[in-house]
């Protein structure tokens, strides 16, 4: 209960009616003696602590009265909340509790009967059970709150043998804990915790969330980071954008890189079948040279071949006609001895005919042997005819054939001629070409060389000056280094000074604002020097009182006779300042001196000034070095590009006009790089191509010319033959000439028949005799015949032999007039250095490149050149698109933006990281404040203690245990609390017992009731009762019931937190 | 040769200079260094024109990049304008746009009023071939960027020496020659671009640090003067103009001359020693990244918190530092039970607790934080 506001009273003990209203702080409720006062306040205890139907209310019956005890509180709870209790006693009894919303009307819920008490119980925290439960009081329920602050007169040992060990609840010692809490720690506790507390609210809510809104601390990081993060996100678009754009184009780039790599290749690979090609057609010309030659040499050698072989036929020709001869003599021998033995046998037909028929025969015989010996000679001849048509025919073929040879090898040999005098042509122009690039090459070596001694004599040049140039450094450094300062101080001295120069300062400014005043009262005028603060002032005589004013010091000189030095401040910061002027004047003073600077400032600004000029030699001398350097890699270069001008001069001066020739340069340069020594070397193969060419064709004119007049005497010979044997054959159709001749020996053969036959007939009709002679005769015919026969047989194989060798000769003459002009040597070597010529060319590597091949490079170089056009142009698309990123920028400023969202995201860490540890550090405070609030004896101590002391002088001291229990009174040298207790005096009990109950309530804000708490104290501790109560009235209220109001009122007392109250007037007791 | 190293006899003597990326933002910097930080681009500026005057140089040349955005702040083209107003009339300033702040209708170059503001001798590249006379002896060749982005080189636009041009020739461009294979760079420049040509001095713009492409061919010259003011930590050589004088030969002399107000630094202390000579050095100049990683007892611990509160400063006490982009997470205090001797003993009990909670690893971090807290209130307490 905070505070009680009414009280009501009906029938209750003495009382017939009563009625208080009480205000806040201190009320003295009094009145004389059995007016009824113990019994108000046994009627608020029984109104707040004893149920309506308990048999304990039987002693507040009214005397000699049959009516039940009533009892009316209004009262405001520690919670602000204002109640109103009614509770009439009996056996029957009945109790009502109403809350009230505004304090005035109590019209809430209403609670009744036992419900009354259990609500109170929780609404008052005494620690008394809830009625009717386990280890709930019988009785007028007690605890030791409600001892403190509701106990009657008689309650006084009981207040300091009591604690709240024996309480039934632990409501009360909670309650009291947490009250204690606030008053009883530790000062720097208190502030840690305070602090604390502050920085944990304002990191996070009540419900332990860190807080958002505006407000919190997180917000600013918080709002960084999101504008940070936004920006972040924007600039990673953009950054990627670029590396996109970028990437793009670097893959763009590879394409047309590639491509043109694919170009170059294809160009490369055109080019390559080009000069495959051209080497292949040169190898195809050189082998179809060699394999013509080889052919005229085998031909030259089957013709020599084809000499010997009609050599060998001629021999066995000869051989032959030979062997036919001997048969032929032979023979003609046997028809000679045939016609012998004819004519001895014609003589015995003869002798046995007559001799005129015989003669007649005879000369039958005889005409008809000269007509054989006619016709045979016809046949001769005949024969004779045929061969010389057989010879004709022969010639005239072969006229036919050499004349085709001839015209064929004429028109060679024209080709030829005109290849040559093409070659010829093109050879002539080609030296002239070469010629004049030789010339074109001299003039531009002589330009090149011109050009490169030009630079040589500029590099000379920029040598001297490089040189110069660092002779002017060295020299400017000499000189500086002649100006620059010397003797200062290093850069560790420096700092020394500096740091002495601020220990003074600091030593100094420690003196600042004391202050201090001088005064001099002269007696007599007196001569004054002084200084102060370090400035002197001027000298001068004083007559009269003279104040001096010094911040820190001040040095008086009067004359000879004294020197009087002031100083401000403390002992120990003259000591320091003092200390620091001696290091000063020791250390500091003589190096300024030295170096005739009048501060640390300028000594700092001279050594920065020498630093200068030191920096600026160095960089003189550094700058030298390098123009040293400079100056040799011109002089280098200089002769580099002189000896590079020797090797261009060239050997003999360009012949032609210059001019032209520079033109001629400009326009094979303008092709491009290496084009004239390209050409010229094009032209110097040209000419040996072409200088090939002209002696193969050279050679091949010589072989043709020679072919060529072969055939010629060929034709000429033949041409010979056929008139020869036109000759033997006459003017006449060889045709007709066959046919007529094959009729004449026809004819010839059947005369001859017919004249045999005749012959025949002529001997027919011999005699017997004649037979037999005719029969010889015959025989001997017949031999002479078969003997003719053979003879003429051998004779046509003797012909036959020897026209066959005739012919053969004529044919072997031919052979042998054909290959009269035939160079057997000359050919062989011609066709070995044609087989050489096309075994020296190289051969291209690869597959032998035709047409096709090269059509097919030529087409894969066009397609790559389209890719690399295409990709020429994605690559500009890719570039542009490029152009609207944010390129470098914007990947700098995400750079940016990402180390300050890092940044920023690392202060939010630590934040959060502070306040978790505000957060453990309040959570460890609050540890350790429980657990020193939980010993309430030591929490309560700091207002008992001081009290007690105050009250009792420090004659003693009350030693509170964990749960408020007495372990003793210090300053009574007895152990036991009982005896502590009895040596003390009545009053000096009760006022410990009342200072305790006091502050226990002070501390826990609740209202106490005293009821003649002090009646055995004196005069003086009741005035320091008085004031301890008016003191305690401020924080909590206090009803003291009294029959002596003037020990707590007086008579100026204006006190609004007092009231006193007469209870006479209020109280109707019960008439006796 | 007068004082500060300049040849007498040049017959002609430039100041090169780009990058200036004004009205750049710093997003990782707390909003009053960020203010320091854009405010020093801007004061560089005066220094750039400080030296152009100083060494006697016929032009300026600032090769792109002028503006870190392509349309800045008005305070920004405004802070500039006053600045170019306030330059040599006799000696013209050329003004090209780079990437980060192309030749578009959107850019500050088309900006009328930024136009209007700029006086007669400054010239603006907003036209392509661009030439223009540097006295008589001498011609301008510049290209502009015109878009953030592109694979062309800019120098591809830039005429050929015709045989008889015996004038200096210098080529102002903004891009890039780094050339690793992989590697795509914005605006690419041939390394030989000078002698393609026929330049006597390429000046580009673009890297943040002095360079000359290639280091080994030092004539013609092509140069990157880099930033006047560094732009972060770890940019090689930032800081300079470069000062270029030709002799009567066309020979360059390319000179780098600092401008820089701030150093950029990072640290990393590790020792109290070195917290110690930090704090004895001048640092007004510097933009410090400092992370301090040290366990303390608590004599060391307080006076690394003395350090560290001089050299950060406070709302009515300025650092030690120029610009201090400070991480001290990493100072803990590891201070044993003698330590905590003379606080009370809630005090200590708490910080024994918090302390035994440093040994586990889920709450050390926590802990140790907690342990922090602990020390500054109860020692303010105390």
């Amino acid at each position: 209960m905070k505070r009680l506001m009414r009280l009501a009273v009906a029938w209750f003990g003495c009382i017939e009616r009563a009625e208080v209203t009480l205000g806040s702080g201190l009320n003295v409720l009094y009145g004389p003696n059995d007016l009824g006062k113990s019994t108000l306040a046994a009627a608020i205890r029984a109104g707040l602590l004893l149920p309506a139907r308990s048999s304990y209310a039987n002693r507040y019956a009214p005397w000699r009265h049959d009516a039940e005890p009533e009892v009316e509180l209004e009262f405001v709870d520690i919670e602000d909340r204002a109640w109103r209790v009614k509770k009439s006693f009996s056996s029957s009894g009945s109790a009502e509790l109403i809350a009230s919303r505004d304090g005035v009307t109590f019209a809430g819920d209403v609670v009744t009967a036992r419900e009354v008490d259990d609500q109170l119980r929780k609404l008052l925290k005494l620690g008394i059970p809830s009625p009717g439960g386990k280890g709930a009081p019988r009785g007028l329920p007690d605890s030791f709150l409600a001892e403190v602050l509701l106990s009657d007169q008689t309650s006084v040992d009981a207040v300091l043998k009591g604690s709240l060990e024996s309480d039934g609840e632990v409501g009360g010692r909670v309650r009291l804990a947490e009250a204690l809490q606030a008053v009883g720690l530790d000062k720097s506790l208190k502030d840690a915790l305070d602090h604390a507390n502050a920085e944990v609210d304002k990191f996070f809510a009540e419900s332990g969330k860190r807080r958002g809104g505006k407000a919190s601390p997180y917000a600013r990081h918080k709002q960084r980071i999101d504008e940070l993060t936004r920006e972040r996100d924007e600039l990673v678009r953009q950054r990627d954008r670029a590396l996109m754009a970028e990437e793009l184009v670097a893959k763009r780039r590879d394409e047309h890189d590639a491509a043109a790599r694919a170009l170059e290749a294809a160009e490369t690979c055109l080019s390559q079948c080009r000069s495959a090609l051209e080497a292949w057609r040169a190898i195809d010309a050189a082998e179809a040279l060699a394999r013509d030659a080889a052919a005229v040499l085998a031909e030259i050698e089957a013709r020599a071949a084809a000499v010997d072989a009609r050599v060998g036929v001629l021999a066995s020709l000869d051989g032959r006609a030979r062997g036919c001869t001997t048969e032929l003599e032979a023979r003609t021998q046997a028809r000679t001895a045939a016609e012998q033995a004819l004519r001895l046998a014609e003589d015995d037909v003869r002798r046995a005919a007559d001799d005129e028929a015989e003669t007649r025969r005879e000369l039958q015989r005889h005409e008809l042997r000269a007509k054989l010996a006619e016709l045979a000679a016809r046949a001769r001849d005949a024969d004779a005819r045929a061969d010389a048509l057989d010879g004709l025919r022969s010639a005239t073929t072969a006229l036919a054939a050499a004349e085709q040879v001839t015209r064929e090898l004429g028109a060679a040999a024209a080709r030829t001629e005109a290849e040559i005098a093409e070659d010829r042509a093109k050879q002539a122009s080609t030296l002239d070409r070469r010629a004049l690039l030789r010339d074109v090459d001299a003039r531009a070596r002589e330009c090149r060389a011109a050009t490169t001694s030009e630079r040589a004599a500029e590099e000379a040049s920029r040598g001297l000056a490089a040189r110069e140039d660092a002779r002017n450094l060295e020299a400017g450094a000499t000189e500086l280094e002649a100006k620059a300062p010397r003797d200062l101080p290093d850069r560790a001295a420096r700092m020394e000074i500096q740091n002495l120069e601020r220990a003074l300062d600091r030593a100094e400014a420690a003196l600042g604002g004391v202050g201090v005043t001088v005064t001099l009262r002269p007696q007599r005028p007196l001569a004054l020097e002084a200084i102060v603060d370090s400035a002197p002032l001027p000298r001068a005589v004083i007559t009269d009182a003279t104040t001096l004013e010094a911040t820190r010091t001040a040095s008086i000189t009067i004359g000879d006779i004294v020197v009087i030095d002031v100083a401000a401040g403390s002992e120990e910061a003259r000591r320091v300042l003092e200390e620091a002027r001696r290091d000063w004047a020791g250390k500091g003073a003589p190096v300024l001196a030295r170096v005739g600077a009048s501060s640390v400032a300028d000594l700092s600004a001279a050594c920065d000034a020498a630093d200068e000029i030191a920096a600026q030699i160095a960089h003189k001398r550094g700058e030298a070095k390098r123009r040293i350097a400079d100056a040799e890699q011109h002089e280098a270069r200089a002769s580099m590009l002189r000896e590079s001008a020797a090797r261009d001069a060239p050997g003999a001066p360009p012949t032609g006009d210059r001019e032209a020739l520079d033109r001629e340069l400009t326009a094979i340069e303008a092709r491009g790089h290496g084009a004239l020594s390209n050409e010229l070397g094009r032209v110097e193969k040209d000419l040996i191509a072409i200088a090939a060419r002209l002696a193969d064709n050279e050679r091949e004119q010589a072989v043709s010319r020679d072919r060529l007049a072969r055939g010629e005497v060929d034709v000429a010979s033949t041409r010979a033959a056929l008139h020869s044997a036109r000759t033997n054959v006459g003017d006449v159709d060889p045709a007709a000439a066959e046919r007529d001749l094959a009729e004449e020996r026809d004819a010839i053969a059947r005369t001859m028949v017919t004249a045999e036959r005749a012959l025949e007939a002529i001997d027919v009709g011999v005699s017997e005799a004649k037979k037999n002679a005719a029969a010889a005769l015959t025989e001997a015919r017949a031999k002479l015949e078969a003997r003719l026969a053979a003879q003429r047989t051998a004779q046509a194989e003797v012909d036959e032999a020897r026209a066959a060798a005739a012919r053969e000769q004529g044919a072997l003459d031919e052979a042998r007039r054909a290959i009269a002009g035939d160079d057997r040597a000359t050919a062989r070597v011609a066709a070995d250095a044609r087989e050489a010529d096309a075994e020296t060319l190289p051969r291209p590597t690869g597959p032998r490149v035709d047409e096709a091949a090269l059509r097919e490079a030529s087409t894969r170089r066009d397609d790559a050149a389209r890719s690399v056009a295409f990709a020429s142009t994605e690559l500009a698309t890719a570039e542009g698109a490029s152009t609207t990123t944010g390129g470098a920028a914007a990947k700098e400023r995400h750079a940016a933006i990402e180390e300050a969202y890092h940044v920023a995201c690392e202060a939010e860490r630590e934040l959060e990281l502070d306040a978790d540890g505000w957060m453990l550090l309040r959570d460890t405070l609050r540890d350790v404040e429980r657990e020193q609030g939980q010993h309430l004896g030591r929490a309560l101590a700091g207002p008992l203690h001081a009290r007690v002391e105050d009250l009792t002088h420090g004659r003693y001291q009350l030693d509170l245990g964990a749960s408020l229990e007495t372990h003793a009174i210090d300053g009574i040298r007895v152990a036991d609390l009982d005896d502590a207790l009895k040596a003390l005096s009545v009053g000096t009990r009760e006022q410990l017992a009342t200072l305790l109950r006091v502050t226990i309530a002070e501390s826990l804000g609740a209202a106490i009731m005293l009821d003649d708490h002090l009646v055995q104290s004196d005069v003086s501790r009741l005035s320091w009762f008085r004031d301890l109560l008016r003191k305690a009235a401020a924080k909590t209220q206090i009803i003291v019931f009294t029959c002596k109001p003037d020990d707590y009122v007086s008579g100026d007392d204006g006190d609004d937190m007092m009231r006193a109250i007469n209870l006479a007037p209020l109280v109707k007791r019960i008439e006796q | 040769m007068s004082a500060d190293n300049t040849q007498e006899d040049d017959v002609l003597r430039l100041l090169h200079t780009a990058d200036w990326h004004l009205g750049m933002d710093f997003p990782s910097f707390a909003e009053e260094q960020r203010r320091t930080l854009r405010r020093a681009r801007l004061e560089a500026i005066d220094t750039v024109f400080l030296t152009a005057s100083r060494r006697r140089t016929d032009a300026v040349l600032c090769a792109g990049d002028l503006f870190d955005d392509p349309m800045p702040a008005d305070d920004v083209w405004r802070g500039l304008a006053d600045k170019l107003k306030g330059t040599d009339s006799h000696r013209p300033i050329f003004l090209l746009p780079g990437n980060h702040d192309p030749l578009t209708s959107d850019s500050i170059w088309s900006h009328p009023r930024f136009r209007a503001e700029l006086p007669a001798w400054v010239h603006v590249v907003d036209s392509e071939p661009f030439e223009m006379p540097i006295g008589e002896g001498a011609v301008l060749y510049a290209v502009p960027c015109r878009s953030k982005a592109g694979q062309s080189d800019p120098t591809r636009k830039i005429p050929g020496r015709d045989p008889s041009d015996k004038r200096i020739r210098i080529g102002l461009v903004h891009g890039s020659t780094f050339d690793m294979p992989g590697v795509q760079v914005d605006f690419p420049i041939a390394k030989d671009a000078a002698i393609e040509r026929g330049l006597d001095y390429l000046a580009i713009g673009d890297t943040h640090g002095f360079r000359i492409v290639p280091p080994e061919r030092p004539i013609p010259p092509t140069v990157y003067p880099g930033t006047p003011e560094p732009t972060a930590f770890e940019e090689h050589l930032p800081g300079n103009v470069v000062v270029v004088g030709f002799s009567s030969r066309r020979e360059a002399r390319v000179e780098a001359e600092p401008v820089a107000r701030f150093k950029w630094e990072r640290a990393v202390v590790t020792q109290m020693r070195e917290l110690r000579a930090l704090a004895k050095r001048d640092l007004r100049r510097a933009v410090l990244h400092l992370v301090v990683e040290l366990r303390l007892g608590r004599a060391e611990y307080d006076e690394a918190r003395d350090i560290l509160a001089d050299l950060a400063g406070s709302d009515d006490r300025a650092g030690h530092v120029g610009v201090l982009e400070l991480n001290e997470h990493g100072v803990v205090l590891e201070a044993g039970e003698a330590d905590w001797a003379e606080f009370a003993e809630p005090i200590r009990i708490a910080a024994e607790r918090l302390r035994a909670l440093t040994a586990r690893p889920d709450t050390r971090a926590k802990a140790e934080r907690a342990i922090a807290h602990l020390y500054a209130v109860a020692r303010k307490s105390a």
